[in-house]
């Protein structure tokens, strides 16, 4: 299914676009291909959380920042307690079809977000959860 | 220098720094090679990450990478430098370009070394030290690393000095050989090179026994424009300006600044005419 996904965007071709999307539909029971898909991230911990994805591949090379960052600049996605929030895949900066997402997870409190956590989800992981992804912060 | 980082990610950022003829701050190419600089870091102001370096164990010319300004104490700096030498997170399984180059994290104590990220110790402190076998952390005596895994400081000791010759001086380039007829004193000139701060020009003759001695002494030194020329002021022992060929040849060399301090380049020798 990667290949044939691959393929849909380095060649031009309504057959092989349908192909791929038929071959989504079939592996990961959803109708949504990966690159346009989007992460809900669902808020399981008891304070705000803030999400940084990142591109596994460039994680490898980021130095993250550890906080506390005030909360109106922060540049990451928050979701509050018991919320949820979409996140597209294509905003994530070099995210490919295939590659996993790294998620920096900040616990926001007193107006600041410090870093408390980080999950790497691989790309079938995200398929089986049906870009799904519930976050939770360990303890203070 | 103009560059506006809003609305900006790290990634564009680091694209813009390092690739060249982009028309985004393409200036930093021709700074880094007038100060044969081997890395180039530029510090920005963006709390998305602490920074990014733009590759892992790179050549000369992938030898750029960004900096917050308020992560300085953070050690980012030097995380991104151990980023660019081959130096890899301790959460970061990939086992190339060194299997030992990882950061460590000790969560009993809950410290981190440089290359170690926070999310694998809930963000413990991070200590101003490399992973390593040859010191223990000094308040607790307790490992900062281990042979297999990690130990960042036999990576940064292997890779000094391929990072020392990233960008290697220009050779001098001679305008005009050593040439001098009767009465004349030998003179020559050559083109200044880029970011050299100083030359020194000297001779070398052979002796009658095999040996050779090297004097720079009593040159007379002009310059016009970016030609530099010099003219040797000493006659030899026996009275006679200085043979050439067989018998002593001349050298210059470059000096160029290396932690504010000028370098000698190699030696150049100019062909004797006469």
């Amino acid at each position: 299914m990667l290949d044939a996904l691959q393929a849909r965007h380095s060649i031009s071709g309504v057959v092989v676009g349908i192909l791929a999307l038929i071959g989504s539909v079939s592996c990961s029971g959803s109708s949504t291909d990966p690159l346009n898909a989007s992460l809900t991230l669902v808020n399981r911990a008891a304070d705000s959380v803030g999400v940084i994805a990142i591109d596994s591949a460039t994680a490898t090379r980021v130095d993250l920042n550890p906080g506390p960052i005030r909360v109106d600049v922060f540049l990451g996605t928050v979701v509050a307690p018991g919320a949820q929030e979409t996140l597209d895949l294509q905003q994530i900066s070099g995210y490919e079809v295939g590659r996993s997402v790294s998620l920096a997870l900040y616990r926001i409190r007193s107006g600041s977000a410090t870093l408390a956590h980080g999950m790497n989800v691989s790309s079938d992981l995200l398929r089986k959860q049906r870009f799904r992804v519930e976050l939770n912060l360990p303890s203070p | 220098m103009s560059y506006s980082e809003a609305g900006r990610t790290y990634e564009t950022m680091i694209t813009h720094l390092q690739q060249p003829n982009d028309q985004n701050i393409d200036i930093v190419q021709s700074w880094r090679d007038s100060q044969l600089a081997a890395v180039v870091m530029m510090f920005v102001s963006n709390p998305q990450y602490c920074g990014i370096a733009s590759g892992i164990g790179v050549s000369a010319g992938g030898a750029y990478a960004l900096t917050d300004i308020s992560c300085v104490p953070n050690q980012t700096f030097a995380h991104e430098i151990g980023h660019l030498a081959g130096a890899r997170h301790d959460n970061d399984a990939t086992q190339s370009p060194f299997a030992y180059g990882h950061g460590y994290v000790d969560t009993q104590q809950a410290f981190r070394t440089i290359m170690a990220v926070g999310t694998s110790c809930g963000n413990c402190a991070r200590l101003n030290r490399w992973s390593t076998i040859e010191q223990t952390e000094p308040s607790t005596g307790r490992p900062l690393g281990n042979a297999s895994f990690s130990n960042n400081t036999a990576v940064l000791r292997l890779r000094a000095t391929s990072f020392r010759d990233f960008l290697t001086p220009s050779p001098v380039s001679f305008v005009s050989q050593v040439n001098y007829g009767a009465g004349q004193r030998p003179r020559f000139s050559w083109q200044g090179v880029s970011g050299a701060t100083n030359y020194t020009a000297f001779r070398c003759e052979t002796s009658s026994w095999g040996g050779s001695s090297c004097a720079s002494l009593s040159f007379s030194y002009s310059s016009s424009g970016n030609t530099f020329q010099v003219e040797d002021l000493m006659r030899t022992l026996s009275g006679a300006y200085p043979p050439c060929a067989k018998q002593g040849r001349y050298y210059v060399t470059s000096f160029h600044p290396v932690d504010g301090i000028a370098q000698p380049s190699f030696s150049q020798p100019v062909v004797c005419l006469q």
